[in-house]
């Protein structure tokens, strides 16, 4: 593992922890909503903990940049931060259009998805060689 | 050997998009468009279903990975109704419903994507035997 990581640049080293992280954080996200709804966990923790880890989405795009990864995986990130803005926003769309806020179940799946796929895209990388740099 | 395997991916993808409106009827109840009866029906009937894929991955002989798949699959799909129902028995046995939906849709997700990959591999498998098929007459 050791040797596996030795010559891996920081910024693709940092995206695979950050992307493992997320991951964990979604998971463990979905742990506190259960224990919100079943088990009558007091407060808002679902919610201000989304606001704990949200900031690793937009670090995620920024270093898959930095990374010079493939396209694909830079798209991903992307599209992994609009789902979690979105995300963020679903649940106060309660009381104006309320099918739409329904959609914060749904959305959940699709950023564990993604986050999903980004982690392991973040384990490939370390494998392949930096996309050229255009400049 | 295609018809069974169409049959399995189009169960699959079918079970998965079950899955994805099974959540989107958990977002009605969480935010009170209505009430938890069609996610609970919904859920005893989907919590069933899995038990279908894997007879038939049994019953066709797929391999080993896509029989554990399922397999695990069912498990998780069957235990998910019961551990709603363990809420006011167990909370905190409860309060993993939602952690082992994110289980059952990864493992649908990949047992779908499985079906798909064994569908290609017998497509190609039947268009070389075609292509093959005028070499080995000449």
């Amino acid at each position: 593992m050791a040797r596996a990581l030795r010559g891996i640049g920081p910024a693709r080293l940092l995206f695979l922890v950050g992307a493992w992280l997320f991951l964990a954080c979604v998971v463990l996200q979905v742990v506190l909503v259960g224990l919100e709804i079943f088990a009558r966990l007091g407060g808002s923790i679902h919610r201000d903990f989304a606001y704990v880890y949200g900031w690793l989405a937009p670090v995620l795009v920024l270093l898959a940049g930095a990374a010079r990864l493939p396209a694909g995986t830079r798209t991903l990130t992307v599209v992994l931060l609009v789902a979690f803005a979105i995300q963020t926003v679903l649940p106060s769309l309660r009381e104006q259009v309320p099918p739409l806020a329904a959609l914060h179940t749904v959305n959940a799946l699709a950023i564990f998805a993604l986050a999903i796929l980004v982690a392991r895209r973040a384990i490939s990388s370390i494998r392949q060689p930096a996309e050229p740099s255009e400049t | 050997m295609k018809g069974r395997r169409i049959a399995f991916a189009v169960l699959a993808w079918l079970f998965l998009a079950g899955v994805v409106f099974q959540v989107f009827l958990a977002g009605i109840g969480l935010f009170e468009l209505g009430d938890w009866t069609l996610h609970a029906g919904v859920g005893w009937g989907l919590g069933s279903a899995p038990l279908l894929l894997l007879l038939f991955v049994l019953v066709a002989r797929f391999e080993r990975r896509t029989i554990l798949l399922t397999a695990g699959l069912t498990l998780a799909a069957v235990i998910q109704p019961e551990l709603a129902a363990a809420r006011h028995t167990a909370p905190i046995v409860a309060a993993f419903h939602p952690l082992n939906a994110l289980l059952v849709f990864w493992l649908a997700w990949l047992v779908a994507h499985r079906a798909l990959e064994l569908l290609r591999a017998t497509s190609s498998v039947v268009e070389a035997d075609g292509a093959s098929e005028p070499s080995e007459a000449a």
